[in-house]
């Protein structure tokens, strides 16, 4: 089949779902693809740390500025992605206060927000806290739901005129001259293939960028980098807590609706598909985030994941003076030759709008039309819903819940569903938090199958799916299973191998 | 308090220890945490899942224990496996009995649609059993959340419906709850013109286990009157009530029996002497009680029951420390896929012929100890299917060794 | 209340196994309340301190600990929903009809010296419509009548004589309501050859605690426990006949209302046929029963299955020749203290009653025996039947 669009936007992460929305705001129409699901990347595999700068403010002050400002848009334009929770840098005896004291001086510089709060103070914020600790600074960190917030993006795009398609792959980038002419791309689902016409290309595939560009023939210095995760059965603390020291392993924790999120560690990667979350990490992330919080020695993990960040050489950064180190945006024409290719990657979740942003100006310019961005000014679609776990809880009794652990209901689901587009499992899994609690999706989603099955929505054996489902899950408990997370894979093997006899 | 045998362990295993003895007229303590697997997985009694089809259970069995030395069966012994059982069947009277179809395994649907190879089954499964040849109609009902008829029906070739329930529209019910309604005439009355009406040419029709807990029977056939064709039960996700029902009947008849039947607490130490154990104290903060006697039973079952315990690089039995044969670190511990034989069901306790537990070189540790039950080292029961057996055999065996100290 | 007397217990342990969903008494007859395993760890998850509390739902469950008793996994479930009822009740306030009802230790002593007018009261229908009408207290219940004289009046005049003493904790339906089972447990210890002293005493606070009040709770609980203290450290063990009152103060005061001493009392105190069954074993228990040919039914009461003893009362009635008893097959009563006297959970109560009154009728008895006022009530009620506590056929049965 033929697609012909203005811009084609390649990548369903924050940042190809930022573009899509920035452009279809200044009119310009575009096509995103994605081979998998929204969030499949990066974005959906991170702390969901809205930073407030404190991370960077002493590396990187530039990064730093920036987080600041999209901090505060981002409480404007999508309250219901973000919870203000505050966070802390705490200094614990080995650290000293040196870091501590350059952290206060850089946060002055930067105009980040800061106070410095003594031991006592900090304890009585969070008690759980090692009360061993010196001092900490508090900042106007915050946690975003990435999911929500790419999804809203993409549903403006789309209400604007973006079109999205998913589970589809750029195959081929077929170069002519000084242009991309052709782009192939393959419905990874159904084996359908696509010959697009695109007057101009965005890269947006973060850590696979530099795959992306081979398809071209072309390369960036670029390198990839595991980080690993931890997740909590519970929610630990209130707020955000980080370590005060130069950043390193095992440093954040972050609360997110009913979990805590533990990282992160930095592992130099070959291939941006394959890996997995090590033993030996699982140890080095709880020996160090329970430095800063005891009961992390006791506390039950649900799940460990991890997410691929890209890395650059310095001489990457450069390329467009007007652009901070924060990200890397590529104008192919200066750089290869290329004139209607983008590449854009690295950055932060929370520098998403930021970049697209700075994207969709450049390819303004090389169009020469003269729009300008007003993603900062127009609030998100939903920012009206309320949000928050208490919304949850209430109206137990009186509906029917699928997820016991994250509390989901049958409607919400339904909800999704209208929606429409999806085409497996895990795009309905992304849009709801079935599945993300205690049990990881143990009994919800043999509910979800069943109530899709009822619906007409499976096809063929939903034994297929539960097992796909299942062996999915597995990868992310194996790195957790001791204490009740072995009881309670003992139950779900009972379940599925024993009663059901999959 | 003194008895002449306490039971750790109040799953199948720990109760049937406890029936074997208290038939011998010893005076019995059981205590336990739960009620095993019983209300989770035990639906029916599994015996040896795995084995061929057409085979005969006896002869299945007899091969497995020559090929498994080390296997809780082969501890037990054929003829012991085969009292065990038909001790186990005694307990229930009619009409709510435990039968088998023909001399060799039976397959009986489940929730997910798949049929599962199993021995003993209740009388509310036989008309589902093996039935893939038969044409049935599989029941649900909407906001019970742990059964789909169309799920099951679909890879069955069979139909599936879902009946509304008028007196909770939008909400969700539990098990109990829906077995609650079962055994209420109007109940039945509502939903068997319901289900006749939406018949065409099936000739049975299967419902969730919940069938009621007091009264199957009844339940199963006032509907089977009012529909017209047999009626059948299929096992889905936790709680069991086919379990609670077998958990049930257990214990009314042990408290009968004058056994002491202590549910809901744990053992938090053991008080042991050498090569005994003297007794065992269960603590209820804030109080601490003792309770001697001269034998005990270990029936604390796997991780869930809490009989093995799972720290972060070792596996341990928290009650005697008894040595748990494992391998190395928690990387081992389970396979790549969900679907493998994770090398941890495999470890666990290892004893002696007459089950007493021994060390790594064969010597008794406790004498006057005995373990049954799944916390065994040597079997794999989930992938095995048998569960069930395991415990009825050794649960029945360690009792009657015990007594014969 | 600012800071929390109660101790935070871990939901983390739960493995959503849903054991707990299969005894639940309250879950197994209306959809409204979500079960121990939501409303418990699951809903734990969900609630923040700093919140009000939205979750109305909670104050249905009933406090019956069945659930904690089949946990393997050792989640204090009941502890977390008392726990989370507390919140909310304290932040929604308490009709005037839970003070009453939770207070009636203040006013029993007044309405025993007029019993007359106050059991006409009780049992007057238009006293009943105002009491439905503006506290909420269901019309369909019958309320307990008061007895003139009090247990603890007719005590002081009694001669108490035996070789060791033995302390008696009465509590205070047996004071007010239910005088005979104080004497024949009087009765019965004497026998034994104990002589019974009465502590002072107050009201345990177990209506209240079962409200979500721990503040007065543990009001009543700092009162008693001196009390008790002073008793056991003269070297006389207590008993308590009320399995409610005892589970209160032997679990309760320690561990949820942290009350000084209570785990120095909590070892010195036995449910009264717990100590009973002790003289058997050391073989001093007096056994001359007479024939005693009576068809009974034993409930055994959700508290005492929590004390986690047994059930001593059916160990020691089965010594009685040619008594004929059956333990009932049922869990809850459906009552939960003063649970079934409200309005808005009169119906729940009694759908959980008409599970146990099938299971007694099942077995047809002449009489029901149970150890707890708040079953003996509600059995009253769902089956007409005669009601006792076990003390009262043991004394029947002697042989003098
Ligand atoms: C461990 C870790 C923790 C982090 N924590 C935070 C944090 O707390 N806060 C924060 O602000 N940021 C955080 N980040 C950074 C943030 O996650 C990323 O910067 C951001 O998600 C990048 O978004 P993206 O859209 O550029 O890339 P991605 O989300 O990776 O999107 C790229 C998409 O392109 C698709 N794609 C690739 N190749 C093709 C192809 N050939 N055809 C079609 N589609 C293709 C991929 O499937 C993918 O969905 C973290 C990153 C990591 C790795
Ligand atoms: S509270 Fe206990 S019984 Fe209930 S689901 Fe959790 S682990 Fe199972
Ligand atoms: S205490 Fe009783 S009523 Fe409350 S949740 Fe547990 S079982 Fe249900």
């Amino acid at each position: 089949m033929n697609l012909k669009t203005e811009v084609l936007i390649i990548g369903g992460g924050a940042t190809g779902a930022g573009i899509a929305r920035d452009l279809s705001l200044r009119r310009i129409p575009s096509l995103l693809i994605e081979k998998g699901d929204f969030l499949s990347g990066a974005s959906g595999r991170n702390h969901g740390l809205l930073h407030s700068g404190g991370r960077y403010v002493v590396s990187d002050p530039e990064a730093a500025r920036e987080c600041i400002a999209e901090n505060r848009i981002l409480r404007k334009i999508a309250p219901h992605c973000i919870e203000e929770t505050e966070g802390l840098f705490v200094s614990l005896p080995e650290d000293g206060l040196d870091f501590r004291d350059r952290f206060i001086q850089a946060c002055e510089e930067t105009t980040l927000p800061a106070r410095l709060l003594s031991r006592d103070e900090t304890l009585s914020l969070e008690p759980g806290l090692n009360p061993d600790l010196l001092s900490a600074v508090k900042v106007p960190d915050g946690a975003i739901d990435p999911f929500e917030l790419v999804l809203a993006n993409v549903k403006d795009a789309e209400a604007h005129g973006a079109r999205c398609l998913l589970h589809t792959e750029i195959t081929s980038l077929l170069v002519d001259g000084d242009r991309v002419k052709t782009v192939l791309a393959k419905d990874l689902l159904h084996g359908e293939e696509y010959l697009i016409e695109a007057a101009y290309i965005i890269n947006a595939t973060g850590a696979w960028a530099d795959q992306l560009l081979k398809l071209a023939g072309l390369r960036t210095a670029m390198a990839l980098s595991k980080g690993s995760m931890l997740i909590t059965n519970q929610r630990l603390t209130h707020r955000v807590v980080n370590r005060c020291r130069p950043p390193s392993d095992g440093d954040i924790i972050v609360p997110n609706h009913t979990v805590s999120i533990l990282g992160t560690t930095s592992i130099p990667l070959e291939d941006a598909e394959n890996f997995e979350v090590t033993h030996r990490e699982v140890s080095l992330l709880i020996r160090e985030t329970s430095k800063m919080l005891p009961a992390i020695e006791e506390t039950r993990f649900i799940r460990a994941y991890a997410g691929i960040r890209p890395l650059f050489q310095s001489g990457e950064k450069g390329d467009d003076r007007a652009i901070s180190r924060g990200f890397v945006l590529i104008d192919h024409e200066k750089r290869d030759g290329i004139r209607n290719l983008i590449t854009i990657t690295g950055g932060k979740l929370v520098t998403y709008r930021l970049m697209a942003e700075k994207t969709s100006d450049l390819l303004c310019r090389k169009m020469g039309i003269d729009v300008s961005c007003t993603t900062h000014l127009n609030t998100l679609p939903g920012a009206e819903k309320p949000s928050g776990l208490k919304d949850r809880l209430k109206p137990l009794g009186k509906v029917e819940a699928l997820c016991d652990c994250e509390l989901v209901r049958r409607e919400e689901v339904e909800e999704v569903l209208r929606e429409g587009k999806l085409k497996d499992l895990q795009d309905i899994l992304h849009r709801t938090r079935l599945a993300k609690g205690t049990c990881q999706g143990g009994f919800c989603v043999y509910r979800l199958l069943g109530m899709l099955n009822e619906l007409g929505l499976t096809e063929g054996n939903p034994n297929k799916i539960l097992k796909g489902f299942l062996e999915e899950r597995w990868k992310g408990i194996r790195p957790v299973l001791w204490e009740s997370a072995v009881k309670e894979e003992e139950l779900i093997e009972g379940i599925y191998k024993g009663i059901f006899n999959l | 308090m003194h008895y002449d045998l306490i039971i750790i362990g109040m799953g199948l295993s720990g109760l049937m220890a406890a029936k074997t003895a208290a038939e011998a007229g010893r005076k019995v303590l059981i205590v336990g945490k739960g009620m095993g697997c019983l209300t989770l997985f035990s639906n029916t009694i599994d015996v040896l899942g795995k084995i061929p089809e057409t085979t005969r259970l006896r002869d299945g069995l007899s091969q497995w224990i020559q090929d498994h030395p080390e296997h809780p069966y082969s501890k037990v012994g054929l003829t012991r496996i085969e009292e065990g059982l038909s001790s186990f069947t005694s307990l229930f009277y009619p009409p709510y009995i435990f039968q088998t179809i023909g001399d060799g395994n039976c397959f009986i649907p489940t929730g997910a649609g798949t049929m599962r190879p199993t021995y003993l089954i209740p009388d509310t499964m036989v008309a589902g059993a093996s039935g893939k040849e038969k044409k049935g109609l599989i029941v649900g009902f909407k906001g019970f959340r742990d059964f789909y008829a169309g799920y099951v029906a679909g890879p069955l070739n069979w139909r599936g419906i879902a009946l509304p329930l008028p007196e909770t529209p939008g909400q969700e019910i539990s098990a109990t709850a829906l077995s609650r309604w079962m055994e209420k005439e109007s109940f039945r009355k509502t939903i068997g013109q319901e289900i006749k009406k939406n018949l065409s040419g099936e000739t049975c029709v299967g419902v969730p286990a919940i069938l009621g807990i007091n009264d199957p029977i009844k339940v199963k056939m006032d509907l089977e009157e009012k529909i017209g064709v047999g009626v059948f039960e299929i096992p889905t996700l936790p709680p069991s009530i086919p379990g609670m029902r077998i958990f049930n009947r257990f214990k009314e008849w042990l408290i009968r029996r004058g056994v002491n039947f202590l549910s809901g607490y744990s053992i938090s130490k053991a008080s042991l002497k050498g090569k005994r154990c003297e007794g065992v104290y269960i603590h209820h903060p804030p109080v601490s009680s003792f309770y001697s006697a001269d034998r005990l039973i270990l029936a604390t079952g796997r991780f869930i029951g809490g009989g093995l315990v799972a720290g972060r690089e070792r596996i341990s039995d928290p009650i005697f420390n008894l040595p748990v044969r494992q391998p190395g670190s928690q990387e081992e511990w389970f396979g790549k896929s969900f679907f493998d034989e994770h090398p941890i069901h495999r470890m666990g306790i290892l004893t002696d012929s007459s089950l007493r537990p021994i060390d790594e070189t064969g010597e008794p540790i406790l004498e006057n100890v005995r373990v049954a039950g799944t916390i065994l080292s040597g079997h794999h029961c989930v992938n095995e299917k048998s569960r069930e057996g395991i415990e009825i055999a050794t649960g029945y065996w360690a009792a009657k060794k015990a007594m014969e100290q | 209340m600012n800071k929390k007397p109660w101790p935070k217990s871990n939901p983390d342990v739960c493995i959503r196994c849903a054991a707990c969903m299969a005894v639940c008494p309250v879950s197994r007859v209306t959809p409204l309340f979500p079960g121990p395993k939501q409303a418990g760890p699951g809903a734990e998850r969900f609630r923040k301190t700093e919140d009000p509390s939205v979750d109305p739902w909670i104050d249905l469950c009933i406090g019956c600990h069945l659930c904690d008793l089949v946990c393997s996994s050792g989640v204090p479930i009941s502890e977390l929903n008392l726990i989370a009822r507390a919140k909310y009740l304290d932040e929604k306030g308490r009709p005037l009809r839970d003070w009453l009802l939770t207070h009636s230790y203040l006013f029993s002593g007044i309405a025993s010296f007029f019993s007359v007018i106050t059991n006409f009261l009780l049992k007057n229908r238009a006293f009943k419509w105002i009491a439905d009408a503006f506290l909420s207290i269901d019309r369909r219940r019958e309320l307990p009548p008061y007895q003139s004289p009090t247990f603890r009046q007719w005590f002081r005049g009694h001669h108490s004589t035996g070789e060791k003493k033995i302390a008696y904790f009465y509590g205070c339906y047996i004071n007010t309501n239910e005088m005979d089972v104080g004497k024949a447990t009087v009765q019965v210890l004497e026998a034994n050859n104990f002589e019974v002293i009465l502590p002072p005493q107050e009201c345990c606070g177990l209506p209240m605690l079962g409200n979500g009040n721990f503040k007065g709770a543990r009001k009543m609980g700092l009162k008693n426990v001196p009390f008790l203290l002073k008793t056991i450290r003269s070297g006389v063990e207590i008993i308590f006949s009320s399995t409610s009152c005892g589970y209160m103060i032997r679990h309760d005061y320690s561990r949820l209302l942290n009350i000084p001493g209570s785990e120095e009392v909590a070892e010195h105190l036995f449910d009264l046929f717990e100590f009973l069954r002790n003289l058997r074993e050391n073989g001093n228990l007096n056994t001359h029963f007479k024939e005693f040919p009576l068809k009974v039914a034993y409930f055994a009461p959700c508290h005492l299955r929590s004390l986690g003893i047994g059930l001593p009362a059916l160990d020691i009635l089965r010594l009685i020749p040619s008594l004929q008893i059956e333990n009932i097959e049922a869990d809850c009563c459906g009552l939960g203290g003063t649970f079934g006297f409200k309005k808005e959970k009169y119906d729940i109560s009694q759908e959980i009653g008409k599970d146990l009154k099938a299971a007694i009728n099942r077995l047809n008895p002449e009489i029901v025996l149970t150890d707890c006022e708040g079953c003996r009530m509600q059995i009253r009620h769902l089956t007409g039947l005669k009601v006792l506590h076990p003390i009262q056929i043991l004394r029947d049965a002697w042989m003098r």
